[in-house]
């Protein structure tokens, strides 16, 4: 256990950390390297480091592309089991019933607020909501912003976008170019993550959008498939 | 199929911010890598399956905790899946028949990371490697690539598993050396 004998104590944390990124620690000494890694700055780096080195070894993992039973198993993990369902705007019914009524949420905003079941505070940070209707097809959208979260929440209710396609949101200020706000899929409450040059754009009277698009999202700055719904941010 | 190391660090910073269409997008490029990791190491199809689905769902709940400047994002991602598949081999403990299952595909063909070896022996890992007796090498390789563990080693090369475990820790200090110069 501890031979090589005569061992310096960097040399023992450089071997014990090999043998960590190795994977040839086990029971309680992997238990403590593990917590070592958390704990001790100079054991982690000695853990970047060979991992870094042989990093090399990965060469030797042929490709082999996994079932799609895979993925959807991770799906159906992820986001669709049991959902914690905490919040308002994770609650299905919510979705469904709001995006029945985009026309009506879009005309009065404020009527969000009856969904809420707890009374909002005083200092309520900035909330926008925008209802997407149909262009072409039957595909509407709803979308909701709130300060205090910074993502957008966005709820999509279309079929698939099929193997070869995505569909991406943008939104258009003025007459501007319209500018991605990234690929979304169907389906109630999912999240698109915003930058800070994005979330700049939304406000009150800007318009979002929803193109269809080949896989990955569009391949230039602007929307290249047809847009598929389309509808203005409110503030609420 | 691979994507590139901006791309991959990319789209972690997305998941991290829980953003699906990133992690769906980061599944697409690194899910044949991590599946080929899994299927190595536990020579199990199903195995493999079940392993890479549990190494999906521990990425979206780490991503947050990936930081760059302490390893690529594809070698953080690739870290997950070895060591989640080395966790799960060591629970399991292969009956003896699995085992020679294993070993004949684990010894069948020439391996492509053989070739890969050939290919870029500028490497400082694979000249310091070259630098340890060969069957040493050997050993090093095949607890990272198999996860083979000590005693597997030990039956693999047939001594005594204490001699083993000097074997590789001398190993590792002469690789820490080498490297380091």
């Amino acid at each position: 256990m501890s031979e090589p004998t005569g061992l310096t104590p960097p040399e023992d944390r450089d071997v014990r950390a090999g043998e960590l990124v190795l994977g040839l620690l086990e029971g309680s000494e992997l238990d403590a390297a593990r917590r070592a890694v958390e704990t001790d700055p100079e054991f982690a780096q000695a853990v970047a480091r060979w991992q870094a080195d042989m990093a090399r070894f990965d060469d030797a993992y042929e490709e082999v592309a996994p079932p799609a039973r895979v993925y959807e198993g991770v799906e159906a993990r992820l986001f669709a089991t049991a959902r914690p369902a905490a919040r308002w705007y994770d609650s299905l019914a919510f979705w469904r019933a709001s995006t029945a009524a985009a026309a009506l949420v879009a005309a009065i905003g404020i009527g969000l607020y009856v969904w809420t079941p707890e009374p909002a505070p005083q200092t309520e940070p900035q909330r926008m909501v925008a209802a997407l209707a149909p262009t072409e097809g039957e595909m509407s959208a709803l979308a909701f912003y709130s300060g205090e979260e910074d993502v957008l929440r966005f709820s999509l209710t279309s079929g698939p976008a099929g193997p070869d396609n995505d569909y991406e949101l943008w939104a258009i200020v003025g007459e501007d170019a319209p500018v991605s706000l990234g690929v979304v899929s169907p389906g109630e409450g999912t999240t698109v993550a915003l930058s800070p040059q994005t979330r700049a754009l939304l406000d009150r009277g800007v318009a979002l959008a929803v193109s269809l698009e080949p896989a990955g999202g569009s391949p230039t700055d602007g929307p290249t498939g047809p847009v598929l719904a389309l509808g203005t941010v409110t503030t609420i | 199929m691979n994507g590139t190391r901006a791309d991959i660090g990319d789209l972690l910073s997305r998941v991290a911010l829980r953003d699906r269409a990133a992690f769906r997008e980061l599944y697409r490029h690194s899910s044949a890598k991590l599946f080929g990791v899994s299927l190595r190491i536990l020579k199990s199809q199903a195995e493999a399956e079940d392993a890479v689905q549990d190494v999906f769902v521990k990425i979206w709940q780490r991503a947050g905790s990936y930081r760059p400047d302490a390893a690529a994002p594809m070698t953080w991602l690739i870290a997950i899946a070895r060591n989640h598949a080395i966790d799960e081999l060591r629970r399991r403990r292969m009956p003896l028949a699995d085992l020679d299952a294993a070993e004949a595909v684990a010894d069948s063909g020439p391996t492509p990371e053989q070739a890969a070896v050939n290919a870029s022996e500028g490497s400082r890992i694979d000249r310091c490697l070259g630098e340890l007796e060969p069957d040493r090498a050997q050993a090093v390789r095949l607890a990272y690539v198999d996860g083979e563990s000590y005693q597997d080693l030990a039956d693999r090369f047939s001594i005594p598993i204490n001699t083993m475990r000097t074997w590789l820790r001398r190993s590792l200090l002469r690789l820490r050396e080498c490297l380091d110069s």
